[in-house]
């Protein structure tokens, strides 16, 4: 190992994505675990009996001192847990647009991070944990103190995605195409450094395509998309016939669950079926290419055709959204292609790094696994910058493009200059939580 | 079938006609492929024998043939057993403190039981760039610029400590005050910053000399609008459109192709030219015989020779510089002393006698050479080779040359006159007729005349025997 300049110090990445969690020990090349970031919980309500303490004997009970009843969340987090149906559990995400906001839900994550899935003891590694490009000051600080308050963690680092997919590809200066669930975001890097002038960012990604495609197939092909748990039994039937399906009872059932599995199916229905137009979008070309063929969990099946091409188009023209029957409408106007986003991105920067960057562009995130997508993108750059050489750069293995990140903290925090890196419980003690802004500049 | 024929069979066959006997040959021929077949099998059994023992399949050593290849036979033992009793070594954790931190962060790694401390040492590549530092008083004494404050000059040089002065993460991350600066404005700063100190400062210990001195004030000139400039004109290449760089490339080819000509037509030309001062320096002796015949030089006698005027103007040049130059200059006194050595011939290093120097004529004429010479009491050499004598030699011999070689076109020239007048007269005769012979004899004459390449007459022929005579006059 010391050979290639690594000196593994047994430390755990985690890497908590807007859609998976991945968590692993430094070094290795694939996460140990992965798990959902959306959590379950269940309000219950519980009675806290009162302070013995405090409580004066022969005393007539008042209403003071009557057991107060108090609503407490009981966490349901894994991909086992949050899959299986329950009676009244809600589905959440403590992620909004990358950026953590339930922090409770966070620190549930990594305690089934650390005692779940990796059952280890936080005082005795340094934990890496990952940030996406344009987090900010507080939620950064707010990592270190959780670290090294309730953690109690040998060592602490947070380093930014785009960083990160990078040095997984191999290059210290790149643009990082990353293309996952909840946002679309390209960043150029430069030495390690991300350069926060050309970080573009939108939330059309995977999650939104699910929804644009969840309405389409629900208003305009009348589909009703039926979630795996609500079938009790099913049998087949013939293309484009009604289903013919049982329905399992299941009562307190809540909306946030029932779309957390409709999304699924969509997440499914991506995989199976959806593609990028390799070349500008043609609808009559589109039309001649083939269909394919989806089963829906209560059996119904139907062939698709340009639905499973206009949808994916949404990242490459936002101008394919279809707008909502009920609600707002989406602004399409200030939304950008994907190609126009990372020639931008790149317009941003100083003219003498520009070539490097347009020969690594990086694409990664699990949406950019749809077929046809790197063509498409090299086929729109090319013909947006003629002069420049131009080369892209996409992990061919679908576990790498999907923990891209995951994949550069493991590299990173596994190497022998990196030890110097490391905030340590001393250095905490001293500066306090503001040494994260110092020490983990990237 | 005879007893040879039977052996042919033999042989095409491959078997041993062992017996020459003709009484039993059927039977021997039959016999005899019998006992090939046999051998065969024989030979195939010990084949297949040793093909078991190798490792390759048989399907593979059919395909193979029996010339196994080396690197299959060596395929002997396919897997090693394992040795159960040796033990493993064993790997301890072992906690250490890395040298290029300044706390005392234990850290714990994985370590070979046994084996001698870590051998990179990951310190040593904890390089940081270093970056000036400037004093207070510095700063007030050289440093103010009416555009910058010392807090934005500080804020500068902390970032470019920081970021190890990689301009495009610094520029990204300036952010002071309202400020808007571009890359060049704080590339502008610092370097100017660091050259006005490096020029105020003594010369440090550190710093060996004064060259060094000026070499880091080189190093450090940042001329920003030359930079500004480039930058502009990268961003025009770099924001070309697609017609403008098919343009560009079409040009670019058409530009090549031009280019490619032009150097063919100087390689031509240079050719051309060569070949052309090769002509005017020694000329080809049939074009400078064939105009020769008409000059005066050769055909009025001594005081004609400068009469450069009564040359026909389409001769003129090339009688001049050829066969007349020689001439000419021999007779005007200023160019008595012309070097004997043309400026084209090598000159040998070490002593040598004048008369060495004198040209030899060329092989075909240097015995008529040397005859005509005879003719006029002169050896192959001078016998007093002062310069004057010398440069007169080498005249008369060129002259004596040129002579000779007129003198044989000349004849050659006579020769062919004389064969077409006989064949006029033969197909004058074989027509019949004086009129006819009239108008031939007309029709030769105008060719004289238009033809200045066809011009020998009876009175040059008569004035040629003469001629050696006229040089050696024009000599005296």
């Amino acid at each position: 190992m010391s050979t290639y300049g690594g000196d593994e110090v047994s430390a755990i990445v985690l890497d908590v994505g807007s859609c998976w969690t991945r968590a692993g020990y430094a070094g290795e090349d694939t996460p140990k675990a992965v798990f959902p970031t959306s959590y379950g919980y269940i309000e219950e309500e519980k009675e806290i009996p009162p302070d013995p303490d405090t409580q004066m004997e022969d005393v007539i009970p008042t209403s003071e001192n009557k057991p107060v009843k108090s609503v407490e969340k009981r966490y349901i987090i894994g991909d086992t847990g949050v899959a299986a149906w329950r009676e009244n559990m809600e589905i959440k995400n403590p992620l909004v647009d990358g950026l953590i906001q339930d922090w409770d839900a966070l620190e549930k994550i990594w305690d089934y991070a650390f005692d779940k899935s990796l059952r280890i003891d936080p005082k005795e590694h340094p934990i890496f944990v990952t940030e996406c490009a344009w987090n900010t000051r507080d939620i950064r600080e707010r990592l270190t103190e959780l670290a090294f308050e309730k953690y109690n963690s040998l060592a602490f680092y947070v380093a930014k995605n785009p960083v990160l997919s990078a040095f997984a590809a191999g290059r210290p200066t790149a643009v990082v195409m990353d293309c996952g669930a909840s946002s679309t975001s390209c960043v150029p890097v430069v030495d390690g450094y991300v350069l926060k002038k050309g970080i573009y960012k939108q939330p059309i990604a995977g999650d939104f395509l699910s929804e644009q495609l969840l309405q389409l197939l629900q208003q305009k092909f009348d589909i009703n998309v039926v979630p795996h748990y609500m079938i009790a039994k099913k049998t087949s039937v013939d293309p484009d016939q009604p289903a013919n399906v049982e329905f399992k009872e299941r009562p307190n059932t809540t909306g946030s669950y029932h779309k957390f599995m409709q999304m699924r199916i969509m997440q499914e229905f991506k995989e199976s079926v959806c593609q990028v137009s390799e070349v500008t979008y043609n609808h009559s070309s589109i039309n001649t290419r083939p269909m394919k063929y989806f089963e829906f969990p209560d059996g119904f099946n139907t062939s698709n055709g340009s639905l499973r091409f206009s949808v994916p188009e949404i990242l490459f023209d936002p101008r394919f959204i279809t707008q909502p029957q009920d609600g707002p409408n989406f602004d399409t106007s200030a939304l950008l292609g994907i190609p126009q986003m990372i020639h931008q991105s790149i317009g941003v920067c100083d003219i003498d790094v520009r070539p490097n960057l347009l020969n690594n562009i990086i694409l990664t995130g699990a949406t950019t696994l749809l077929p046809g997508f790197a063509d498409r993108v090299n086929h729109e750059l090319s013909s947006m910058n003629p002069g420049p050489k131009i080369k892209l750069y996409a992990a061919g293995n679908t576990i790498e493009r999907k923990c891209s990140s995951w994949l550069g903290g493991s590299i990173l925090s596994s190497l022998g200059t990196f030890h110097q890196l490391w905030i340590s419980r001393k250095e905490y003690d001293d500066y306090g939580r503001g040494i994260v802004e110092k020490k983990c500049d990237n | 079938m005879s007893n040879k024929n039977i052996n042919d069979v033999c042989e095409i066959l491959g078997v041993e006609s062992g017996r020459s006997n003709s009484s039993d040959k059927k039977l021997s021929l039959v016999e005899a492929i019998n006992a090939k077949k046999e051998k065969e099998r024989k030979e195939k059994k010990v084949e297949r024998k040793t093909f078991k023992d190798t490792p390759v399949s048989r399907e593979l050593s059919a395909l193979v043939g029996h010339h196994v290849s080396v690197a299959f036979e060596r395929a002997t033992a396919l897997k090693a057993k394992p040795n159960l009793h040796k033990t493993v070594g064993k790997w301890i954790s072992t906690k250490f403190i890395n040298p290029a931190r300044n706390d005392d962060l234990m850290l714990s790694h994985w370590v070979k039981e046994n084996t001698e401390e870590e051998a990179i040492n990951f310190a040593e590549y904890n390089k940081t760039v270093e970056v000036l530092e400037y004093s207070e008083e510095e700063y007030e004494k050289y440093l103010k610029d009416r555009d910058w404050d010392k807090d934005e000059t500080d804020y500068l040089f902390d970032l470019c400590r920081k970021y190890d002065i990689r301009w495009t993460v610094i520029h990204d991350r300036y952010e002071w005050k309202d400020k808007n600066r571009t890359m060049e404005d704080l590339r502008d700063r610092y370097y100017s910053v660091n050259k006005k100190i490096y020029q105020v400062r003594p010369v440090t210990p550190g710093l060996a000399s004064q060259t060094d001195k000026g070499q880091l004030i080189a190093l450090n000139s940042y001329d920003k609008a030359k930079e500004e400039k480039r930058k502009l004109m990268l961003l025009n290449l770099y924001s070309r459109t697609k017609e403008q760089i098919e343009e560009e490339e079409a040009l670019q080819e058409i530009s090549d192709r031009i280019q490619a000509n032009e150097k063919k037509f100087i390689r031509e030309r240079e050719a051309l030219m060569k070949q052309f001062t090769v002509e005017m320096v020694q000329p080809k002796r049939k074009k400078s015989l064939l105009s020769g015949p008409t000059t005066p030089t050769i055909e009025a006698s001594g005081s004609g020779f400068h009469n450069t005027a009564d040359i026909p103007k389409k001769n003129r040049r090339t009688s001049a510089s050829s066969v007349g130059s020689a001439a000419v200059e021999a007779h005007s006194p200023k160019e008595v002393h012309t070097p004997i050595v043309s400026k084209k011939e090598k000159l040998n290093p070490g002593v040598l006698v004048r008369s060495q120097k004198i040209p030899i004529p060329k092989q075909a004429l240097l015995l008529k050479v040397h005859k005509a010479l005879q003719e006029f009491g002169l050896g192959p050499r001078p016998t007093m080779p002062t310069e004057n004598v010398c440069s007169k030699f080498t005249e008369l011999q060129k002259m004596t040359q040129n002579l000779l070689d007129l003198k044989k076109q000349v004849d050659k020239q006579e020769h062919e006159l004389k064969i077409k007048r006989a064949t006029l007269q033969r197909v004058l005769s074989s027509s019949g007729g004086e009129r006819a012979g009239v108008s031939a004899q007309d029709g030769a004459s105008t060719d004289g005349t238009t033809d200045t390449s066809t011009i020998p007459t009876k009175r040059d022929n008569r004035s040629l025997p003469n001629t050696p005579r006229d040089v050696k006059r024009a000599r005296k």
